[in-house]
C-alpha cells in the first residue's frame, strides 16, 4: 500500500496537478483501496488545521505584510546604513543587519526578500554593485528571517510535530546570528578581492536621526521576542500582538497605510496563509494512513540497518532535505515529512527542538537553489537578472550558510542552549 | 496571432458570461476571506487584551478564532483556483509540448471536477451527522466548523467547471507564487 500511495502521489504532482488536491486525492484513493469510507475525509480535513498553534501563520503573515506595505523597511535600511554603510562592501553589510533586524518582525524569507530587496537591490545598483551580486546577497540574507524568531515554517513543524513553538523560536536565535556573521564574513573576503564601494562615514546626528525614525518599529521584536522568553505571549498571541502593532504604526504612526488599502493586504494575506494551510488540511488523512501503515516505522528498520548513530541520520536528512529542497516546496516538504520524521527522531533520541531548527534551515537553503528556489525567484525578478547569473554569483554565500547548517547540526547545544536556559526557568 | 474561439463549440459570448460568474465568485470568496482574517486578528487580540487588561481569560476567543482559521483556508483555497495560486510542481510538465499540456490541464479539471463532488457530498452528510453535537466553548453547533468542507467544495467545483470551459492559459507562472510568502 506504502508504493501504491507513493505512486499515485508522484504522479499527480508530477502531472501538475496543484500539490493540496493531489494529497487530498491520494488520501481519498487509498483509504477507499484500504477499505475504509470516505466518511471520516471531512473531519480529518477540517481538524488537520483547527489548531490555535497554526493560527499564528496567517497573523505573523499579515504583521510581515502590514510592515513591508507600511514602509518599516525603508526606515530600517536607512538605519543600519548609518550604522555599517561606510565599512567597505558596506550596502551588503546593510543588507545582513537590516534581513536580521527584519527577522525578529517577519517570519518568511521570501517576504522579507520581497520586501527589503525592493529596497536594497535598486539602492546596491545605484552605488556601482553589480545587479547579480546585489541580488544574491539579498536572497541569501533574507533566509535569516525564519531562522530568526518569528518562524512560520517552525510555526507549522511545531503545530505538526508537537514541539513547543516557542522553544523552536528561540532555538534559532544563536544560529541566526551565525548566519549573519558567516554571511558577513564572506562580503569582507569578497569586498577586499573585487574592492566593493563603501559610503562615506555618517554623522552621530544622522544615525540618531535614524534611529528615532526606526524605534517605533524595534519595538517589536523587542515585544515578540520578550513576550515569548517572558512566558507572556504564547507564539499565536505574540503573532496577534505583531500583527495589531504594524497594523497601529502603519494607520497612525507612520500613516503611510490608509483604511480602503487594508481589504486588499487582508485578502492577499488570506490567500498566500490558504494555499498552505489547504496542504495541510489534505495531508491530515494521508498522515493518518502513514500513521496506520506504519510507514515510520519501517523507514527506521530500514535506517537501523545502515546506522544507529544519530550524527550520522542527521547527516543523511541534511543531504536527502538539501536535495528535495531544489525540486520541491519548501512548506510542503515539512508538511509531508515531519509525520514520518518525528517517531524516527524519536527513537534516535535526537532532540525535536535540535532537529526542527536544523531542518527549517536546511529548507531555507533550499530557496535559494533551482529549480524551485523562491527566494531565488522574486530577487532575480526585482533584479531582472538570469538564475545562471544568480547561481554563480550565490555560490559564496551558500557555502556560508551551509557551514552555519553543519555547524548546528554537529554543535547541538548552539541550538538548545538559549531555549533550554529560558525554559528551564519555568 | 489572433484571437481563436476557444474549441469545444464555446462562443466568445459564453466565455464573456463565465467571466461573469468567476468575478461574481472571486468577489464573494474575497470578502468573506477577509472577513474570516478579520475575525482572526480580531479574535486572538482581545484575548490577549482581556487577559492583561482585565485579568480574565475569553472562553471562546480561541474557539472562534480557529473557526475563522479554518473557513479562511477553505474558502482562500477555491479562490486561489481561479488565481492559479495552488502550489504545483511543474518541472516534468515544463517539458512536454504546448499541446500535451493543454490536453494534461483538461484530464487533470475532469479528475478534480469528480474529487470536488465528492467532496461536497461527503462533506455535506458529516456536517447533518455533526450538527446536532456542540462546540466545547462557544456551544453552537459544529456545522458551523464543517458546513465550511461542502460550502468551499461547492466554490472550487464552480471554479474547475469555469476554467474547463474556458481553456485555461497554459504556460502561466503559478508555482504558487503568491503562497510564496509563508516560507
Amino acid at each position: 500500500m506504502t508504493t501504491v500511495l507513493a505512486l499515485i502521489l508522484a504522479a499527480l504532482v508530477g502531472l501538475n496537478v496543484p500539490l493540496a488536491f493531489a494529497l487530498l486525492l491520494t488520501s481519498c484513493i487509498v483509504m477507499l483501496l484500504m477499505g475504509n469510507s470516505l466518511e471520516m475525509i471531512p473531519q480529518m480535513f477540517v481538524g488537520g488545521i483547527q489548531s490555535f498553534v497554526l493560527l499564528a501563520v496567517p497573523l505573523f503573515m499579515l504583521a510581515g505584510g502590514l510592515m513591508n506595505e507600511a514602509g518599516v523597511t525603508d526606515r530600517l535600511f536607512r538605519l543600519t546604513r548609518a550604522l555599517v554603510g561606510h565599512i567597505a562592501g558596506g550596502l551588503a553589510h546593510v543588507n545582513v543587519l537590516s534581513n536580521l533586524i527584519m527577522a525578529g518582525m517577519s517570519g518568511s524569507a521570501v517576504a522579507d526578500a520581497t520586501g527589503l530587496g525592493a529596497v536594497e537591490i535598486p539602492a546596491m545598483q545605484k552605488q556601482g554593485y553589480t545587479a547579480k551580486f546585489a541580488a544574491a546577497i539579498t536572497a541569501a540574507s533574507a533566509t535569516i528571517g525564519p531562522i530568526f524568531p518569528p518562524s512560520i515554517p517552525m510555526v507549522i513543524f511545531g503545530g505538526l510535530g508537537n514541539v513547543s513553538v516557542g522553544k523552536l523560536f528561540l532555538g534559532g536565535a544563536v544560529p541566526a546570528l551565525f548566519m549573519a556573521g558567516f554571511l558577513m564574513v564572506a562580503i569582507s573576503v569578497l569586498a577586499r578581492r573585487r574592492g566593493l564601494p563603501r559610503d562615506r562615514k555618517a554623522s552621530w546626528a544622522e544615525f540618531g536621526r535614524c534611529l528615532r525614525e526606526s524605534a517605533t518599529a524595534l519595538v517589536l521584536p523587542a515585544i515578540i521576542i520578550g513576550g515569548i522568553i517572558g512566558g507572556i505571549f504564547t507564539p499565536t498571541e505574540a503573532a496577534g500582538v505583531a500583527a495589531v502593532y504594524a497594523l497601529f504604526l502603519g494607520l497612525f504612526v507612520y500613516r503611510t497605510l490608509s483604511l480602503r488599502m487594508l481589504p486588499r493586504i487582508f485578502a492577499a494575506t488570506a490567500m498566500s496563509t490558504a494555499v498552505v494551510m489547504l496542504i495541510i488540511a489534505a495531508t491530515s488523512p494521508l498522515r493518518w494512513v502513514i500513521a496506520a501503515e506504519r510507514i515510520p516505522d519501517a523507514i527506521f528498520r530500514l535506517l537501523s540497518n545502515v546506522t544507529s548513530s544519530p550524527a550520522v541520520l542527521l547527516l543523511i536528512l541534511n543531504i536527502i532535505f538539501l536535495i528535495l529542497g531544489c525540486v520541491m516546496e519548501t512548506t510542503a516538504i515539512i508538511v509531508l515529512s515531519t509525520p514520518i520524521l518525528m517517531p524516527l527522531i524519536a527513537a534516535f533520541h535526537i532532540d525535536p527542538v535540535h532537529f526542527g531548527v536544523v531542518f527549517v534551515l536546511n529548507l531555507m537553503i533550499g530557496l535559494l537553489t533551482p529549480p524551485v528556489g523562491m527566494c531565488m525567484f522574486v530577487v532575480c525578478a526585482i533584479a531582472k537578472i538570469s538564475v545562471e547569473d544568480f547561481v554563480k554569483e550565490s555560490i559564496p554565500f551558500f557555502i556560508a550558510l551551509l557551514a552555519v547548517l553543519f555547524l548546528i547540526t554537529y554543535v547541538p547545544s548552539l541550538v538548545t542552549w538559549l531555549p533550554n536556559l529560558i525554559f528551564s526557568r519555568f | 496571432m489572433g484571437p481563436t474561439p476557444p474549441a469545444g463549440g464555446v462562443g466568445p459570448r459564453d466565455g464573456v458570461t463565465m467571466q461573469a460568474v468567476q468575478d461574481v465568485l472571486n468577489r464573494v470568496l474575497y470578502v468573506l476571506m477577509g472577513i474570516a482574517l478579520t475575525v482572526i486578528v480580531a479574535c486572538v487580540a482581545v484575548e490577549v487584551f482581556f487577559r492583561f487588561a482585565l485579568n480574565s481569560s475569553l472562553p471562546w476567543s480561541g474557539e472562534l478564532a480557529t473557526m475563522g482559521l479554518v473557513w479562511m483556508s477553505l474558502l482562500g483555497g477555491s479562490y486561489a483556483i481561479s488565481k492559479q495560486a495552488n502550489i504545483r510542481i511543474e518541472i516534468l510538465v515544463s517539458f512536454f509540448p504546448a499541446r500535451l499540456r493543454q490536453r494534461l490541464e483538461v484530464l487533470t479539471n475532469l479528475v478534480l471536477l469528480a474529487l470536488f463532488a465528492s467532496l461536497f457530498v461527503v462533506g455535506l452528510r458529516y456536517t447533518l451527522v455533526i450538527a446536532p453535537a456542540r462546540t466545547s466553548a462557544l456551544v453552537v453547533s459544529q456545522a458551523f466548523f464543517y458546513a465550511a468542507v461542502p460550502v468551499s467544495a461547492a466554490f472550487m467545483f464552480l471554479s474547475t467547471l469555469i476554467a474547463l470551459r474556458q481553456g485555461s492559459p497554459v504556460g502561466h507562472p503559478g508555482s504558487g507564487a503568491d503562497g510564496a510568502a509563508a516560507r
